[in-house]
């Protein structure tokens, strides 16, 4: 008899799990033969703006009657990879890459080749490249001589300033950034603390581990540190709190999204001196317009490479800026 | 011990027995692991390691793994494993903070995260106790769903904004000490507590060195284990909702690292007793020797790459450790 | 039948002979000039009680166990088998109780398990496989699907699967122990059928089994050990099951057994109709301060009758009553504990203690309400109830302290005696009280069993040892395949008798 009992606790148990788990995939059903099919995926739905973009993306291809599937993960390339490739299998007329890695995704570059699918990307490398009929991303040589120049300002110049760089070498994005960001440093005259970029493990416990590098870092060198260059801006936060712990006020950080929680440190007049927006929704805008134009007349982009400007966020206009997470 | 009433106690001096004194050996070679690492940093930058401050810093980076260790040790306790008890205080802290950021009172957002906490030990322990789930399958099952609801409850995004007040759990420092470190000792104290003076304790020891044994005598072996996960859910909210206020913001992901840093811990706790049983004292030292690493490592400059590969070797050392002397057994 | 006198192949060497074979364990001695022939061509019955060497004899001749003196020879070769292995090659194999087939993997698999498996660049050629395993079965002229699992076959097709792998490694030497215990009567029949064949071809067969009918209708020839020592070898139709059993027996009463000197009086457990998975409509009495023996072979249900009664099993149906008091149907150990049921398992390591614990840690584990007060345990009530029980048993420890594990079996089993006489049980159930241990301890719980019955307790023993049976016991329930075949005063008891119960022959 607990036999009985104890499988059935199990059904329901499983079964709550199961709802728990589904309440939140929307997602559209086939829609008939002559809908434009599109695949959207991205590794980066555990960050904001991963999610953020590729939720609008999703909606506003939806009001255009288009037919989009969304494939998501936490940075599990090997998943995203199986399922892209599957959807390729059953048809579809178009993928857009969210935030992807290119040196992680060549089995959906491959199957769309093989079945003649453009791929069109967000922010899908540093570098032009053949895989995607276009790749729209932001300026990372603009990101990091914006914040360089803001830790400059701050620091008051670069020659013979101690500054700490936090990266995170998995993301294409923000290894790029940060050995520009490195260099712009170092041609500037100031030392790189600790003598190499420090390694962020993982994305998703950044803050407290930024926050550890910072306050371990200070209790070795209390005079040994100027002002802390973060590749985003949760790191960010977490090198902030560390320097308010510590005491002090003359050491200065910038990150790189803004975030909210990056703009209300910012709004503090504390040691948060500035980060970037990059302009994701102008971004979406336009690929949402190439997607169209495909769609309707089956023309590709004439560039494959677009750089779009970002905008430097201080404490003089952190008013006006709307969080990237909101 | 002078049982003079006891004529015939005298001692058999079984022919395998290890001499006391390598015996001791083994058991101090964790805590000699400690001193030695303390010894090691201590020279390399004696003005950085040993300062008050750097000792405060360590003890305040630990406090955090410190309770959620000690959630694990009571499961290990039983001779169990709970996987989830990283994924569990995320949850737990990014519910309150959730709960916090619409509006819910402080305490009463506290008293959710607790309860969800709770929660997931309970499902664990039904799992586990009384449906024959190993610990293993049961406890990767919640691991995977749990973290499935994290990223439910923070929507993805990382959760700010809480009240001021809420952050003093985290960030005040009473008497200059962090107020985390306070917990800390409170949670472990607590646990050395139930597990060395409380029948309950007595019953997990007895349930982990022989579940059979224990049956045959009385002890209701499902109850116990399932009560063991049930409080390994508590603390581990209770970990987790430290950490949110802490780092002033709750993110899908952040306390789940600490699941492996916290059985890491009690495996090395593990070789301090002769019996091989977990036990929160030897945790404790556990903790120490990851957070002495950690820290001491960043302060003399050593990538967190290689800082990784250490703490595997570390986690392998513990293992080996404890089986070279479950052999005895 | 081809029960000729002088059954087997008489002018050839035999095909196994093992001669005074001396084997001790842990300074125990196990076997003591023990001997096996078994000629080419005959099925030979291996009998004794239990604990009188067969198994460990069997593990000598089939490179388990090496012996510390004694020879064995093969054909007339003298050989040393130093590994299991080394056994097969030379054609001896032993199939166990639980048999010794895989179950997850298929049945051909399992016939040419431990064979080189056909295979073509490292790719399994399982035509070949099922082709090879095919032909051994039907050498046993058994149908049985070559693509099934293991696990999915009858008992009997297991035994014929064990049987062909042997057969597969060329074995000229097959020892069966207890075979049959698990098969239907008919299936019985089937396993007799395919031995008389091997034997027919020429096939060495050792045959190990308590079912002495059995052993009479198939087997041609038998010995008898006992005390790990070899008693007679005799072709079957020169002997009867009688003269078997009183040969098993053997030996006088030792003198290791207090008088007994209670009366008994108030019945204090009555059992009805007890119904377990193996226990069928159990009932009995016992009375205070007696010593209740229960008898039986294993697997009998004897220890399951212990368990049930200590709740640490699921009755199916039945009454327990304890001074008067009918106990729960649902009854767990911790309740019958507090109805003053307590038990001494059989497996001390496992069941027992806990090894790596202080001894005062495994005693309070059954005494937690005695030594705390609302949840909080006194470390000092604990110490105070070991040291107690160190000085009441003559336990042989350190202190309190030490850990269980480095105590002697004797002083393990006087902790969990210890253990459950802490909570002062009115019904006291041992399961084979004495095993593994020295005499002089046995001596010890002999006088310690005798003091508690004197004091009122009811003691209820399960032994395979008939002389301790006897010896200790006020009246012996013999059990017989979950049934109580028998019963007598331990005054008028002999072994014989109880044997004869144990095998089923109800007088």
């Amino acid at each position: 008899m607990r036999g009985r009992f104890a499988k059935v606790v199990g059904l329901g148990l499983a079964s709550a799990l199961a709802l728990a788990g589904c309440s939140d995939s929307g997602g559209g059903d086939g829609g008939g033969g002559d809908t434009f099919k599109v695949a959207a995926f991205t590794a980066g739905y555990g960050t904001p703006v991963g999610k953020s973009t590729l939720d609008a993306f999703v909606d506003r291809g939806e009001q255009l009657g288009w037919d989009v599937t969304l494939y998501t993960s936490d940075f599990d390339y090997d998943k995203i990879n199986n399922d892209v490739q599957s959807a390729v299998t059953q048809g579809v007329d178009a993928i857009l890459a969210g935030f992807p890695d290119p040196r992680q995704i060549q089995p959906i570059v491959t199957a769309a080749k093989d079945a003649d699918i453009p791929i069109f990307a967000i922010d899908g490398g540093v570098e032009p490249n053949d895989d995607f009929v276009v790749d729209i991303t932001t300026n990372q040589q603009q990101i990091a001589d914006l914040t360089v120049g803001a830790l400059s300002e701050a620091m008051g110049g670069l020659q013979g300033k101690n500054v700490m760089v936090i990266g995170h070498d998995p993301h294409v994005g923000i290894a790029t950034r940060s050995r520009m960001a490195e260099k712009l440093l170092t041609d500037g005259g100031a030392t790189i603390a600790g003598g190499e970029i420090k390694q962020v493990l993982s994305p998703g416990t950044s803050q407290e581990e930024a926050l550890k590098f910072v306050t371990d870092y200070l209790q070795a060198n209390p005079e040994g540190l100027d002002g802390v260059w973060v590749g985003w801006d949760h790191a960010a936060v977490g090198a902030t709190q560390a320097i308010n712990e510590a005491g002090r006020n003359d050491i200065f950080v910038t990150g790189v999204d803004a975030v909210g929680i990056a703009l209300a440190e910012i709004k503090k007049n504390g040691p948060f001196y500035a980060t970037v927006v990059q302009d994701w929704p102008g971004v979406l805008d336009e690929t949402m317009q190439d997607m169209q134009t495909y769609a309707d007349t089956g023309d590709l982009p004439e560039q494959n490479f677009v750089e779009t400007d970002v905008t430097l966020v201080t404490r003089a206009n952190v008013n006006e800026i709307k969080p990237t997470d909101s | 011990m002078a049982s003079t009433e006891a004529p015939a106690a005298v001692a058999p001096a079984a022919a395998t027995e290890r001499t006391p004194f390598s015996q001791h050996l083994w058991q101090a070679g964790t805590v000699l692991a400690l001193i030695a690492l303390i010894i090691l940093f201590g020279a390399l930058r004696p003005e950085a390691f040993l300062s008050f401050g750097n000792v405060r810093n360590i003890l305040a980076q630990i406090a955090i793994l410190a309770i959620i260790a000690a959630a694990q040790t009571v499961v290990m306790v039983v001779g169990d494993f709970d996987l989830s008890v990283g994924v569990t205080a995320t949850l737990a802290g990014a519910t309150a903070a959730a709960l916090m950021g619409d509006g819910t009172s402080i305490p009463l957002a506290i008293l959710a995260g607790l309860v969800v906490g709770t929660l997931v030990g309970v499902v664990n322990g039904v799992l586990v106790a009384y449906m024959n789930l190993s610990a293993f399958v049961a406890t990767l099952a919640t691991l995977t769903s749990v973290g499935g609801l994290a990223f439910i409850v923070t929507g993805g995004t990382t959760l700010y904004g809480m009240p001021e007040s809420f952050f003093s759990i985290g960030q005040s420092r009473p008497f200059g000490i962090p107020l985390p470190i306070f917990f800390a000792v409170i949670v472990a104290v607590a646990v050395w507590v139930v597990l060395r003076f409380t029948t309950l304790g007595r019953r997990w020891y007895a349930v982990g060195g022989s579940a059979e044994v224990a049956r045959l005598s009385g002890v209701n072996v499902r109850l116990a284990r399932f009560l063991a996960f049930t409080v390994a859910g508590f603390l581990s909210a209770i970990g987790g909702i430290i950490l949110v206020s802490r780092l002033g913001s709750a993110s899908a992901t952040s306390a789940n690292n600490y699941m492996l840093l916290a059985v890491a811990a009690v495996f090395l706790g593990m070789t301090i007793l002769r019996s091989g049983a977990a036990n929160v004292g030897g945790t404790l030292v556990g903790v120490g020797i990851i957070g002495v690493m950690s820290n001491g490592l960043n302060i003399v400059g050593v990538s967190t790459y290689f800082q990784q590969v250490l703490t595997g070797i570390i986690i392998i050392a513990a293992v080996t450790l404890s089986a070279l002397k479950s052999r005895d057994r | 039948m081809t029960t000729a006198l002088q059954p087997g192949v008489v002018g050839a060497p035999p095909a196994l002979e093992a001669a005074g074979i001396v084997k001790h364990f842990d300074g125990v001695l196990a076997l003591g000039g023990a001997g096996l022939s078994v000629r080419r061509g005959e099925i030979h019955a291996l009998l004794g009680e239990n604990g009188a060497g067969k198994s460990t004899l069997i593990k000598v001749v089939t490179g388990l166990v090496a012996p510390d003196s004694g020879e064995i020879r093969r054909d007339g070769e003298e050989v040393r088998f130093s590994t299991v292995r080394a056994a097969h090659g030379a054609g001896v194999v032993a199939l166990y109780q639980e048999l010794s087939i895989v179950p997850t993997v298929s049945v051909a698999e399992n016939v040419l398990l431990g064979e080189e498996t056909p295979s073509r660049g490292g790719v399994v050629s399982w035509r070949a496989l099922n082709q090879r395993a095919g032909e051994q079965l039907a050498r046993l002229n058994q149908r049985i699907p070559l693509r099934k699992l293991a696990g999915e076959l009858s008992p009997v097709q297991q035994t014929m699967v064990a049987v062909a792998r042997a057969l597969a490694t060329d074995a000229r030497v097959l020892i069966l122990d207890e075979p049959t215990a698990s098969l239907t009567d008919t299936e019985i029949t089937d396993l007799f059928a395919v031995l008389r064949r091997l034997r027919d071809e020429g096939v060495a067969i050792v045959y190990v089994s308590h079912r002495l009918e059995e052993v009479f209708e198939l087997c041609d020839r038998l010995t008898i050990m006992r005390n790990g020592e070899t008693i007679v070898t005799k072709p079957i139709a020169e002997t009867t099951i009688d003269e078997v059993i009183s040969t098993m027996v053997g030996r006088p009463h030792g003198l290791l057994y207090p008088a007994r000197d209670t009366a008994t009086s108030e019945v204090v457990l009555e059992v009805s109709g007890l119904t377990g998975s193996r226990v069928a409509d159990v009932s009995f009495r016992a009375h205070a301060g007696e010593v209740l023996g229960i008898g039986g072979l294993a697997g009998s249900g004897r220890s399951e009758l212990l368990r049930l009664l200590a709740g640490a099993q699921k009755r199916v149906s039945g009454a327990i009553t304890v001074a008067g008091h009918e106990l729960p149907h649902s009854l767990g150990v911790g309740r019958a504990l507090d109805a003053g049921i307590a038990l001494v398992p059989e497996e001390r390591r496992s069941q027992g203690v806990i090894l790596g614990d202080s001894i005062q840690d495994n005693i309070a584990v059954a005494n937690l309400p005695a030594v705390s007060r609302a949840g909080w345990v006194s470390n000092r009530a604990i110490a105070k109830i070991a040291r107690s029980a160190l000085a009441d048993l003559q336990i042989k420890a350190r202190g309190p302290r030490q850990a269980v594990g480095h105590l002697s079996g004797g002083n393990q089993q006087k902790v969990v005696l210890a253990k459950m006489l802490s909570r002062r049980p009115r019904v006291l159930l041992m399961d084979e009280p004495t095993r593994g241990i020295d005499v002089g301890t046995k001596a010890e719980i002999y006088r310690l069993i005798r003091r508690l019955a004197a004091n009122g307790t009811t003691v209820i023993a399960v032994s395979s040892e008939l002389p301790e049976l006897i010896g200790l016991s006020d009246r012996i329930v013999v059990v017989h395949e979950g049934r109580v075949s028998g019963e007598v005063p331990a005054a008028d008891a002999d072994e014989e008798t109880l044997l004869s119960y144990c095998y089923g022959r109800t007088a």
